[in-house]
């Protein structure tokens, strides 16, 4: 009896010591702007000569990590998150980091890993029915962009940019780093504007395939991010 | 003290087997290792029969007249027999030829292209393409969790009734998962079962087989299930150029998945575009149709020669590859009893 009593106990104790681990909730913000304004879905903005409007954009945020002085000193586990512009909850989330940690900078990935691409279906950000995943053949989009544009000549104006693949030569997940100072809440602006500008509409209207000009999108694609 | 601890481990060993009910892959004697990674899909009956209904339910298609059945039928090895293309909803026409269904455990990447690269995947493709279902996967989801059946089946199989994208394809999985044939008069020779042997001809047609076939379309599974020309002139119709749309290679042009040959017997037509109707055909394909080209399978850069006599003899092998047990196993069949209270 003594023994099962004791075994209970050590089992208890365990738990709790796990429960107890010292963290502190650190937020992170993501604000989506076009330019100096905030990106909102429907509104005007100025692009090249003419106006431009911005009607999706959402994009996986994922192997969030913080590291010190060039090394990696914690990472997020199970780290995918969807950034939405339609949904103003997907654009802060916690993350739960030992106490103790100290770090300069947060290292994430834009997109999802090669990994994840090819291990069939997954929960949560990564259900394959939240709209970011290709029918016609595997894999993950990282990262929608569609809205109009006058300038753009395809039907009723519409652009749209789907960047994904995962397979070399044509692997667009890109690395993003950024200086920041431990904190409650680490503030990052995303600038569609960047990506946007890098694109002339009247001629490229849209990519919907893996391929170089997914990769050079993708490339420019994790430079829009700052923190604030 | 002793006793009351024996109790409670055998009461937990006894929970154990008999809530779970965890199923394992088949994996016949003398097979390599499944592919699949059931460890992050344990099997389990009622995720399996949840599955099934859903393979069988024509609720996936737009217009719910197309089930996956519809293109995959059970007595046909789970293909779509008679037709060249397959034709999905309003009588639209696809651009190939509905592989048939079976072993696919051992399968890495699905589709005549290698389009799709985990078998969990695969049911996006046809849902989502216009000319086969034509559903968005958010609304095949929106129609199940208005169904009470689906709430009840996947309440069975996941312990609550939320209806996701991940619990619907693991389970759809499952139940393809079970779809193994390894039961054929070959296996049965193989496996040295009694009374079973091959006749002459059949053994003649073995020979022949293991000495031209047997590279693409290895035993015990009849295929590599890698990729390869096949010396098949492209349809100018189709312009159908393989697995180079997918990785975008040069050197995959003109590369098709090997399919099985088990069960072909009934899987006709035959080829990606089900250009050929009868076995007889696709041997003459090999005999004296392969157009050369640089991406050509290197085992055909040579020449087949096989006299009359050899071909029959070999049509007379490829047919103990039938799995009548398989096509007739009554566990794929039609789940009534799901969908009747």
């Amino acid at each position: 009896m003594k023994k099962v009593c004791s075994i209970i106990f050590t089992l208890l104790a365990s738990c709790f010591s796990l429960w107890a681990q010292d963290t502190t909730d650190v937020g992170i913000q993501l604000q989506l702007w076009y330019g100096k304004a905030s990106l909102q879905s429907g509104k005007e903005y100025p692009y090249r000569d003419t106006t431009v409007q911005i009607n999706v954009f959402r994009t996986y945020i994922s192997a969030i990590r913080l590291s010190n002085k060039g090394k990696v000193v914690w990472h997020e586990p199970d780290s995918y998150h969807l950034i939405d512009m339609a949904d103003s909850s997907s654009c802060y989330f916690t993350m739960h980091v030992p106490s103790d940690v100290m770090y300069d900078t947060i290292i994430w990935n834009l997109g999802i890993d090669s990994m994840a691409n090819v291990s069939g279906a997954m929960g949560g950000a990564l259900d394959p029915t939240r709209g970011m995943y290709w029918s016609w053949q595997s894999g993950y989009i990282n990262l929608k962009l569609e809205g109009t544009s006058t300038m753009c000549p395809a039907r009723q104006h519409e652009f749209q940019f789907h960047l994904g693949g995962y397979m070399p030569p044509f692997a667009s997940v890109q690395e993003v780093h950024m200086s920041t100072r431990p904190g409650k809440v680490i503030n990052v602006s995303a600038d569609i504007a960047i990506l946007l500008n890098s694109i002339d509409i009247s001629v490229q209207q849209s990519i919907m395939i893996p391929g170089d000009d997914a990769v050079a999108l993708s490339c420019i694609a994790a430079g829009i991010f700052s923190v604030r | 003290m002793k006793y009351l601890a024996i109790l409670i481990l055998s009461f937990i060993i006894l929970a154990a087997f008999t809530s779970n009910s965890q199923l394992q892959l088949k994996r016949p004697k003398g097979w390599p290792a499944p592919v699949y990674d059931s460890r992050h899909n344990p099997l389990s009956a009622n995720k399996i029969l949840l599955g099934r209904a859903l393979f069988h339910d024509p609720i996936l298609s737009a217009d719910s007249t197309i089930s996956c059945v519809s293109c995959h039928l059970q007595y046909s090895a789970f293909t779509h027999i008679d037709h060249q293309l397959s034709h999905g909803i309003y009588g639209r026409t696809g651009r190939r030829n509905s592989p048939a269904l079976m072993n696919l455990a051992w399968s890495k990447l699905l589709m005549w292209d290698g389009a799709v690269n985990h078998l969990d995947m695969q049911p996006l493709a046809p849902i989502a393409n216009k000319d086969e279902m034509d559903m968005s996967i958010d609304s095949v989801m929106k129609r199940l969790q208005r169904s009470p059946v689906y709430k009840r089946l996947f309440y069975n199989a996941w312990g609550d009734s939320s209806i996701t994208g991940e619990r619907f394809l693991k389970s759809m999985a499952q139940f393809m998962l079970t779809m193994v044939s390894s039961n054929s008069k070959y296996d049965k020779v193989m496996r040295k079962e009694q009374g079973i042997a091959f006749s002459e001809q059949e053994e003649r047609g073995l020979m022949l087989f293991r000495r031209y076939c047997n590279e693409c379309h290895r035993e015990p599974l009849f295929t590599t299930n890698e990729f390869a020309n096949n010396g098949l002139p492209p349809d100018t119709t189709l312009n159908d150029y393989g697995r180079v749309t997918i990785t975008h290679k040069a050197a995959d042009s003109l590369h098709f998945k090997i399919p099985t040959l088990r069960n072909v017997e009934y899987s006709f037509p035959y080829m990606h575009d089900g250009r050929f109707s009868r076995l007889q055909q696709v041997i003459d394909h090999y005999t004296s149709g392969i157009m050369h080209s640089n991406t050509l399978s290197p085992a055909l850069n040579a020449p087949i020669a096989l006299s009359p006599e050899n071909k029959v003899d070999l049509v007379a092998f490829l047919l103990t590859l039938s799995d009548k047990a398989f096509l007739f196993d009554s566990t794929y069949s039609f789940p009534h009893f799901v969908f009747t209270p």
